[in-house]
């Protein structure tokens, strides 16, 4: 594309943006009233003073309704679609909503007592009692092969994601090291499986695995670098910060102005035809925080292409497509078969 | 709350606000009441003291009308969340899939699902469940 042409569209992006966001913030400021102090002491009756309760509340609702469709109309005149839940299909419980955080961030929460399944909690406390005497004064009485963690209906959805299921082997031998018996397996719940992992980790002083988002965000720095900072000039951003972006992806991080975002919203990763790829890089897609993340989630979120791979504007002269065959390539030079690569 | 400033005070590319003043937060106790919404909980108002808006890799914790356009405001969050009536909730944070919340109903902090607001976890802590929602362990 000519640069004069591309230029002509950026012009057109920047007044799209700049639209969004002051919509929305009409929209945040509209809602909810704050007093401001009068700027002269006659002026001290403020303007809703005469106002009830119930005619506050009505007024709001107006002002905000319609802010939120003028919001609506305009994302979908950009050819974002609000997203349809089916009813039928279950939204994801609140064990399946932190597996998959957990897979994606890789961030350790202990979970609270009350999260544990009763059988796991007996013998994790009697373990922790067990925990005072010198360690050679009690045998551990089971084996890391005594375990087979396919008996627990919380493993067979864990295992779904690679980051979990590299850990089975280590999982075995924690869960005998704290002296869980087999037998409970079938009982243990996810809850139970992160605490183990948790333990693993603080074993070996380390991170149980590299976070999906890490991983993702490496890909796109090695797959798309490229084409990233050509949008990232074309957008004007100056040099030196695409290059401080791509050295952070690099790194796994992803700075201040951009984020992952879930083409299929989480909460629904049910309505996947392989629900556990939810975390897959080919659930992914690149952009900025403000205001092109934010419109994707409002409401309840806006479906995007799923060939996308990088949102950087509404227009797409400014998106990136995706690649298969470079992602693959890059999978391969990990050494990630054809098979893994796809559930990378 | 001491560990967890020092922690966000050592962290590589977080963005923040300067702190909030106390004339500040008492105005703000009022516009929230005024809007009815729950009150913010006394710990977190340690945390403004020290940070009136955090922002880390995605993640944010609010502000009271922060300087700054990039980091978000309580009540103007409050608006665009869409969150159901409930007079026992103030929105303090999100990141991509979750909000921070203070119920004071259950004196405790929650993580929201985004999409249908239901609790994913509780805390009773301010610094565990600001590190939760900035995606930072909390072991």
């Amino acid at each position: 594309m000519k640069k004069s042409a591309l230029d002509q569209r950026l012009l057109t992006e920047r007044k799209v943006v700049a639209a969004i966001r002051d919509k929305m913030d009409a929209l945040a400021h509209a809602q909810f009233l704050k007093r401001k102090k009068p700027s002269n002491p006659e002026q001290k009756k403020d303007r809703y003073n005469g106002l009830s309760k119930t005619e506050l509340r009505k007024l709001r609702k107006t002002k905000a309704d319609y802010l939120k469709s003028e919001i609506d109309l305009l994302l979908r005149s950009l050819g974002l679609q609000p997203h349809q839940h089916d009813p039928a299909i279950p939204k994801a419980s609140a064990d399946e909503s932190m597996m998959i955080r957990f897979d994606f961030d890789g961030i350790m929460h202990r979970p609270r007592m009350t999260d544990f399944s009763e059988s796991y909690l007996r013998h994790r406390q009697l373990n922790v009692e067990n925990k005072i005497f010198e360690e050679d004064s009690i045998e551990t009485p089971f084996s890391s092969s005594d375990y087979n963690l396919n008996d627990s209906p919380a493993w067979n959805k864990m295992k779904n994601f690679a980051n979990f299921r590299q850990l089975r082997k280590r999982i075995c031998r924690q869960l005998a090291g704290n002296n869980i018996p087999p037998s409970i397996i079938s009982d243990m719940n996810y809850y139970d499986f992160v605490d183990i992992i948790i333990d693993i980790a603080k074993k070996s002083n380390n991170r149980p695995f590299e976070a999906s988002r890490s991983k993702h965000l490496k890909m796109f720095a090695a797959c798309y670098g490229q084409q990233f900072t050509e949008i990232m000039t074309a957008l004007r951003v100056k040099p030196q910060i695409t290059q401080s972006i791509l050295t952070n992806m690099r790194k796994g991080c992803c700075g201040e102005l951009l984020d992952l975002h879930h083409i299929k919203n989480v909460t629904n990763f049910h309505e996947m035809e392989n629900p556990y790829e939810i975390n897959n890089f080919s659930n992914m897609v690149l952009t900025f925080i403000h205001p092109h993340h934010r419109s994707l989630h409002f409401g309840k979120g806006y479906d995007i292409d799923e060939n996308i791979v990088f949102f950087g504007g509404y227009d797409p002269a400014f998106q990136i497509r995706r690649n298969p065959q470079r992602e693959m390539e890059y999978l391969q030079s990990l050494g990630f078969g054809k098979k893994n690569g796809k559930s990378y | 709350m001491e560990n967890l400033i020092k922690q966000l005070a050592a962290l590589a590319g977080a963005k923040f606000n300067p702190p909030a003043v106390a004339e500040d937060i008492i105005c703000y106790q009022k516009d929230l009441a005024f809007n009815d919404i729950a009150l913010l909980p006394p710990d977190f108002l340690i945390f403004l003291h020290h940070y009136n808006g955090f922002a880390y890799q995605g993640a944010f914790v609010f502000g009271l009308n922060p300087s700054s356009d990039y980091f978000a405001d309580i009540l103007s969050e409050h608006a665009l969340a869409d969150i159901p009536d409930d007079k026992n909730l103030v929105i303090l944070g999100s990141n991509e899939y979750d909000y921070l919340a203070y119920n004071t109903e259950a004196h405790a902090y929650q993580i929201l699902d985004k999409y249908d607001f239901s609790v994913l976890t509780e805390y009773d802590s301010c610094a565990d469940a600001v590190r939760n929602v900035l995606r930072l362990d909390t072991v």
